[in-house]
């Protein structure tokens, strides 16, 4: 499991990778708030290696890497996928793997 | 005497001969000759019948007989229809021993690659059942010459043991063995896996490669049609494509597909082919246009690898295509002017993380990494290929240094399994072809002649020759080619 799609900022704060400063801290104070009144939405963040858990540390944690723009484009980019699992997010392109070869002309099952 | 002991006596003594000449014939190799047991099938099988048949004062009957010889003679036909679905491993290898027509260059390891087969239809991991055991205690060390059947045994163990690649390599060196160490069979299964683990991984740009200097098949004519429709350089879905070239292209779909085995398998694969040869109407959304966005292809590429956790070294390569590419840096660029931030700092962030993930990888996967490749793979991950493809190819070059000493044919075997891994490594970091050809070259040619003037290896020997040759074609060197083509000739 990569950290940094687990636990990408972006995906803890449920933010874009354009959202402003601005965001990033309201969006932060956010997610504290519903954490400290055990509010069962906040506790769970999508990402696309599937559901994390969340917590105060891991948001505070989170704005903090966003303030810092040395650490910023690093979760840029690790944030280019939605934030849904892969599977269900992207269709197969056509000219891609063909996983059922083997299967299909019976040398497995 | 009853003429069915008869019978059964001959035809013990006819396969008992075959295999003692089968077992001469590995001490020295000589092309396998089908004759004897034509002769024996249509003449002597008859007259033996016949005779026996007087002797016991009974009128000759042949109803029975030949559906029983037809039994005894060509056994895969009842094993796939009455041993096969039951998945008696055992009794597939006990009733291949009688396959001398299929696995004629060593029917007992034949037997064994016809019992690996079976095996890999089934769905539990090898090493679970007991039967695994008895698989690998009958796999033994080859001795003698190395032979085609050799090599597709250790491979057919290795791709149910997850070694993908080590198959892979042996598959291709038994493609370039010379035709009299290299049974029928043999080739076709090593023709067909490397073909369908081509079009598993999506490396249909491979299929054409695989295919040239291999018999035809029906499969190959498919896979071939469906690489040249996915990778058909003239970008078939634009509209301006002619039409002509589009239906002329689907008919030969067609009609491969319908020639091709299991076509009801393979037709999902014939849609994506038939959908990607239909001109493209789709017009590009601005998000995915914009330059200002990291997610292009590569990119998106490289983070679906690295989700999927299955394969380190495509998720490495993937994310080296990312790394080098302009659209890449023109990104980080642009994002590092926006956030105030210096670029060659920033870049470096990046490859750390990118580092990072690669190691994280590697220890889910359970593959181990170089420890220096996994600090700073960046930078030194082509050095360090380099290096180790110098000693594994000084490894080939050392075959024959000690004067007069025959070594274990598989010392031989490993040695080249580990020079073919390398250089694929040094490939996959990024070397160029060329370069790392002329690094190796000598040392494989010495390696090679080595093999063939001491060892007596003749048959690895040539398919190390048409290695050579194949990537001198490649790079456009046509001495060493000429040279090559001019040892492939030698005797085998």
């Amino acid at each position: 499991m990569s950290r940094n799609i687990t636990q990408n900022a972006f995906y803890v704060l449920e933010l874009s990778s354009e959202c402003s400063v601005m965001d990033v801290e309201m969006a932060g104070q956010k997610l504290l708030a519903m954490l400290e009144i055990g509010m069962a939405d906040a506790k769970t963040y999508s990402t696309p290696m599937g559901h994390q858990e969340r917590d105060a540390e891991r948001v505070r944690a989170a704005m903090a890497q966003l303030r810092d723009p040395k650490s910023r484009i690093v979760h840029e980019l690790w944030a280019q996928l939605p934030a849904e699992p892969l599977t269900q997010a992207t269709e197969a392109p056509l000219d891609g793997p063909w996983p059922e070869a083997f299967k299909a002309l019976g040398w497995k099952r | 005497m009853n003429p069915g002991c008869l019978l059964g006596i001959a035809l013990g003594l006819l396969l008992r001969y075959r295999n003692r000449r089968r077992e001469a014939r590995e001490q020295r190799l000589v092309a396998p000759s089908q004759w004897f047991t034509a002769v024996w099938f249509f003449v002597g099988l008859p007259a033996l019948v016949v005779v026996s048949l007087i002797a016991a004062g009974e009128a000759p009957a042949f109803h029975w007989t030949y559906p029983l010889a037809a039994l005894v003679l060509f056994p895969n036909l009842w094993i796939r229809l009455l041993v096969q679905p039951f998945g008696a491993i055992r009794w597939i290898y006990r009733f291949s021993l009688l396959a001398n027509f299929t696995w004629t260059l060593r029917p007992k390891t034949g037997a064994l690659c016809a019992a690996l087969l079976a095996r890999m239809k089934h769905t539990e991991p090898f090493g679970s059942l007991p039967i695994d055991r008895w698989l690998v205690d009958r796999s033994k060390p080859p001795q003698g010459i190395l032979l085609s059947t050799d090599l597709l045994a250790d491979a057919l163990l290795s791709d149910l043991r997850g070694d993908r690649r080590r198959t892979r390599f042996l598959m291709e060196t038994i493609l370039r063995f010379p035709s009299k160490a290299c049974g029928r069979k043999d080739a076709q299964l090593a023709h067909e896996w490397l073909l369908l683990q081509a079009a598993e991984k999506g490396h249909w740009y491979r299929i054409p490669l695989i295919h040239r200097g291999a018999r035809w098949t029906r499969l190959g004519a498919f896979l071939r049609q469906i690489s040249l429709a996915l990778t058909d350089d003239g970008d078939p879905q634009s509209a301006e494509h002619p039409s002509w070239k589009r239906r002329a292209r689907r008919l030969m779909l067609g009609l491969t597909w319908i020639l091709a085995p299991r076509p009801w398998a393979t037709r999902p694969l014939l849609l994506r082919a038939q959908q990607h040869l239909e001109p493209s109407t789709e017009l590009l959304t601005e998000a995915e246009a914009s330059v200002e966005s990291p997610a292009h292809e590569p990119t998106l590429e490289a983070m679906a690898h690295t989700v999927r956790a299955t394969d380190p070294t495509a998720t490495a390569s993937a994310w080296r295509k990312v790394m080098s590419s302009t659209d890449f840096a023109a990104w980080v660029e642009s994002r590092c002017e926006a956030l105030g931030i210096d670029p060659g700092a920033a870049t470096q962030a990046i490859y750390e993380s990118v580092a990072d993930s690669w190691q994280e990888l590697s220890e889910t996967t359970g593959l181990a990494l170089d420890p220096e490749v996994a600090q700073g793979w960046l930078h030194d991950q082509q050095a360090h290929r380099l290096s180790s493809l110098e000693e594994s190819a000084e490894a080939l070059n050392q075959l024959g240094e000690d004067d007069e000493e025959i070594l274990e044919p598989i010392h031989h075997l490993e040695a080249w399994l580990a020079f073919c891994r390398r250089f694929d490594e040094a490939l996959q970091a990024g070397a160029a072809l060329s370069l790392t050809f002329y690094q190796v070259r000598v040392a494989v040619w010495n390696g090679s002649a080595e093999l063939y003037n001491t060892q007596g290896q003749k048959a690895l020997a040539h398919s190390m020759f048409a290695w050579l040759h194949d990537h001198a074609v490649a790079i456009g060197d046509s001495h060493t080619a000429e040279q090559m083509r001019a040892h492939m000739k030698l005797a085998v």
